[in-house]
């Protein structure tokens, strides 16, 4: 097992294509 | 006893050594399982749960958030999420030094009228900065233009006033700057990187003419040798730095970019401080839409991925920003973000870069003093334009990662959901990242 990003509390560290 | 069921917002990749990448877009982890670990964790996060976390393997899943306690409300997290979004002690600032650009490319959708940021506009950034320091703990700054970098004396006044601010106040103050490069030396390199600004994005579409075909100089000249020269000067320096190296592909240059992967690779392989990016031009409202050679995005799918396959295997680096994306919060565009806002040279506010002459994207207006005339009805359609009227986007497993508001801009004019293609092709990415990471680790070792 390698973690290669570990967990976080995601709270407290709070174009896809053609646009016509 | 509690029963542990598997997270609904889980990504899974085989890998090519037969083992396992996972992903939780709520916590961000990564973990790479091997071979010998994927079946058990194949058979722990099945629907039914599992009630004894009796081996490392379990516990590794619960600590990731890979499963979660039967009774956790994942989707009252993404909410909760969601809101947490509006804080009051991040800034995000993303300014026009100028609207200005000494390139013409074929595909850009800005129309270059107006000039360097006003005396007025100047006073008026250090002022709001000032003012708000006193709440905030993280200040970002996005150097955007035009073309930040023929106004490099705007940049300096303001970095010293940010970084002065931010010492004042214990703030922790970082900065990016989208740049063609082409003033770029290793100079003012030095100098950007003196002022904090660390990351940088910088466009190369093909090598030599190919490069030149779409971006020239206002005059027509190209801009490929001079563009190098700059990179080459750069990787001598010793500084801190992440530059992506971003490529925009066309039905013209996409045969041509395997060309230019084999000649990056000769100065940029290895050093993981340059990343590559691959995107492809699309019709975002410049003058020359209509004739530019675009893929269709069955083809724009595919080849992102492929070219991110073949940069790796010759030993360039995965950008920064393709990991940076899949995570909780970090696919949401700072258009949907209510902490940030683009600063026009003439003081004029926005929520997106692309569409400046939209009305509904002209939010407002800063004063010398730092104050601003905004519109809260526009600036409300840029935020609430996401997951929450979507149930596609509120039962999706990206949904933590990006909201729903990954381009606003394009949901309101497409009617589409505006999916990342990191999401679309996770399985892609999830093993892309594991092969850089990989690979990093055997050069390291």
């Amino acid at each position: 097992m390698k973690v290669i990003r570990p967990a976080s509390n995601p709270v407290k560290k709070s174009v896809p294509g053609n646009l016509k | 006893m509690t029963k542990y069921v598997p997270s609904k917002f889980n990504a899974l990749s085989r890998t090519e050594d037969g083992g396992l990448m996972m992903f939780n877009s709520y916590t961000g982890a990564m973990v790479h399982f091997s071979k010998d670990e994927k079946d058990e964790v194949m058979a722990s996060i099945r629907r039914q749960g599992v009630e004894e976390l009796d081996t490392e393997v379990k516990q590794a899943l619960l600590d990731n958030g890979f499963i979660v306690p039967e009774h956790v409300d994942e989707m009252k997290r993404a909410q909760v999420l969601h809101q947490s979004m509006h804080r009051t002690d991040m800034m995000h600032l993303i300014l026009m030094t100028t609207e200005q650009c000494n390139f013409r490319c074929t595909y850009c959708y800005q129309d270059f009228i107006k000039g360097r940021m006003t005396p007025e506009v100047i006073s008026g950034v250090k002022n709001l900065v000032k003012e708000r320091a006193k709440v905030l703990s993280e200040l970002h700054i996005s150097w955007f233009g035009g073309e930040p970098l023929l106004e490099l004396d705007v940049i300096e006044e303001l970095s010293r006033s940010f970084m002065e601010t931010a010492r004042e106040h214990d703030i922790a103050y970082s900065a990016d700057i989208s740049t063609n490069a082409w003033f770029l030396t290793r100079d003012v390199f030095e100098k950007l990187l003196s002022w904090e600004v660390r990351q940088f994005m910088i466009t190369i579409d093909g090598v030599g003419e190919m490069h030149d075909r779409t971006r020239h100089l206002a005059g027509g000249q190209g801009t490929f040798d001079r563009i190098m020269e700059n990179l080459k000067a750069i990787k001598e320096s010793d500084g801190q730095f992440d530059i992506t190296i971003r490529v925009n592909f066309d039905r013209e240059n996409m045969d041509e970019v395997t060309n230019l992967i084999k000649y990056l690779k000769d100065y940029f392989a290895g050093d993981d401080r340059f990343g590559m990016f691959f995107r492809p031009v699309g019709r975002w409202g410049g003058p020359n839409d209509e004739e530019l050679p675009i893929c269709n995005h069955i083809v724009s799918n595919k080849k992102i991925w492929e070219f991110q396959e073949e940069a790796l295997q010759e030993g360039l680096s995965l950008s920064s920003m393709i990991p940076g994306i899949m995570a909780p919060t970090a696919s949401v565009c700072y258009a949907a973000k209510p902490y940030a806002m683009v600063i026009g040279s003439d003081g004029q506010l926005y929520k997106c870069t692309t569409c400046l002459n939209e009305e509904m994207n002209q939010v407002g207006k800063i004063h010398a003093d730092g104050s601003m005339d905004l519109d809260y009805d526009k600036i409300a359609t840029w935020l609430t334009t996401g997951e929450e009227t979507d149930s596609g986007c509120q039962s999706c497993f990206f949904r933590p990662a990006c909201q729903g508001n990954h381009c606003p801009w394009y949901r309101i004019i497409t009617g589409e959901r505006p999916c990342p293609y990191e999401k679309r092709n996770v399985r892609k990415v999830l093993n892309l990242i594991w092969k850089d990471r990989f690979a990093k680790e055997a050069v390291h070792q």
